[in-house]
């Protein structure tokens, strides 16, 4: 299994492509308070699928429906599955993207389609696609990974999610945190 | 660059004391001093409030014990402020909270608001000079987690820090507003009621926290037990999406897909409380994985 070294080697030449778009996130509406929403570039370092515990990084979902299958792998089942949600949206401009939902870039770094939907949360150690993330946090020429949505494939679509790593955000890259009228509420770097 | 720009205030529980506005960037968490003592990591700056009413010696045994704990001797950039309202003998005093640590320039001292705000610029200045100079990313605690180490764990148990990482969400008025009835007048967490809350027995959570039964019944809220205490405060936090207790128990003792089938019930008889915590700051705050 490759290391964090060995990814880091190939981030230098791995196919990247410029992503340019608006990003989504869903949320209960319950505990929102219009003039108090959460801080969504606050990073704390917690594991995900893409970054093992200490790397700092923010997911969204690439659009609505796929924000809607996250929500549902959280909420499905619960007395809280139908109520009413929240939609966040972020605006990514980020020249250099690893974008593991095609072929090519799975290809030159090793990925097989199984490896990007194991099981993070529990793992004891990091997963390869952990891995991966902290080889990305270590360097500055890709910022973000888009990957298939775990969620969204179980749900029989194919949506994509994207992790943007709070240490590899250089300018002219740019996440901003929407707010009415577009406007920013937050923006990385 | 990225580094941990948070201020951690210690206080006494209960007790009245300044409000701290951080500087741009910059993020304050709030901790027991009973809980400071505990920590192994250093936040960036470290404000000390002891209550107004404690001596001098009180002072004194204070200064001591945070410096025992290292703090101004490790490498980084880590500053203390002392805010202290007394009043007359002063320059005693000052010698008292300086004389312990290893480095007195990594300590200040604050007499009122005003006074917190100025020194809290110019050490939010000073550690960022501090971190280009060294060049180091992460030269300040990036993670800080409330009062930290490893807890307690049964042989069988992986080691936890003794407090959940940060969220999101501390800031949220309605997500803390969930778990109030877990805490009691004075402030601190009591195992009681999170024991009620999470439909287990008093006897299932002392194990849990790697205490006995007798340890935790006598003293439910006991300050050596809110750093574990504070992972239960986290996971309940769901309960203002969940609406009611019911559906919350219901809820941990449900397979989840997101566990890989397991209940969240099992995951916490295993010890793997952040685990838990973690997944419902996710569903909270609806990051997608």
């Amino acid at each position: 299994m490759p290391g964090v070294a060995d990814f880091e080697r190939a981030l230098a030449s791995a196919p990247t492509i410029w992503l340019r778009r608006r990003l989504v996130r869903m949320i209960p509406r319950d505990w929102l308070e219009e003039n108090e929403p959460p801080d969504f570039l606050f990073t704390s370092g917690k594991p995900n699928r893409f970054n093992p515990d200490g790397v700092n990084c923010v997911y969204f979902s690439q659009d609505d429906q796929t924000a809607g299958a996250e929500y549902l792998s959280y909420w499905s089942g619960t007395p809280a599955e139908y109520q009413p949600r929240v939609t966040y949206f972020a605006r990514v401009n980020l020249h250099r993207v690893l974008d593991l939902t095609q072929p090519a870039t799975q290809l030159a770094l090793g990925f097989k389609t199984d490896d990007l939907h194991q099981p993070w949360r529990l793992a004891r150690s990091a997963t390869l696609t952990q891995m991966l993330g902290a080889a990305v946090a270590r360097q500055a020429r890709v910022s973000a990974i888009r990957y298939p949505s775990d969620a969204a494939f179980r749900a029989g679509d194919a949506g994509a999610n994207v992790v943007v790593f709070r240490n590899s955000v250089r300018k002219p890259d740019r996440v901003d945190i929407l707010g009415p009228n577009k406007k920013s509420l937050q923006s990385w770097p | 660059m990225e580094f941990g720009r948070e201020i951690v205030l210690a206080t006494e529980s209960g007790t009245k004391h300044f409000r701290v506005h951080p500087p741009a960037k910059w993020r304050v968490f709030h901790t027991p001093i009973s809980n400071l003592l505990q920590q192994t990591r250093l936040a960036a700056i470290t404000i000390i409030e002891p209550p107004a009413s404690a001596d001098s010696s009180r002072l004194r045994s204070l200064a001591a014990a945070l410096a025992r704990k290292g703090f101004t001797k490790k490498a980084g950039s880590h500053f203390i402020v002392w805010v202290t309202r007394r009043a007359g003998r002063q320059r005693n005093l000052d010698l008292a909270l300086f004389r312990p640590f290893a480095d007195p320039g990594r300590v200040e001292i604050a007499r009122n608001q005003d006074d917190i705000g100025a020194v809290l610029r110019l050490l939010a200045a000073k550690c960022e000079v501090l971190a280009e100079r060294t060049g180091t990313p992460r030269l300040l605690t990036p993670n800080w987690r409330d009062p930290t180490g490893e807890a307690r764990a049964t042989p069988s148990a992986p080691k936890r820090a003794s407090s959940p990482r940060p969220s999101a969400l501390e800031q949220v008025h309605a997500i803390i507003a969930a778990t109030k009835d877990l805490r009691t007048p004075g402030g601190n967490l009591s195992a009681a009621a999170v024991a009620k809350l999470f439909g287990v027995s008093l006897s299932r959570l002392a194990k849990w926290l790697g205490r006995t039964r007798q340890a935790v019944s006598k003293a439910p809220d006991a300050a050596s037990l809110q750093g574990e205490l504070s992972h239960f405060e986290r996971i309940a936090r769901l309960r203002a999406v969940l609406g009611n207790s019911n559906d919350f128990r219901k809820w941990l003792r449900m397979a989840n897909q997101q566990l890989d089938g397991r209940t969240p019930l099992q995951m916490l008889d295993e010890g793997r409380w952040q685990v838990v915590a973690d997944l419902v700051d996710d569903m909270l705050t609806g990051s997608p994985t």
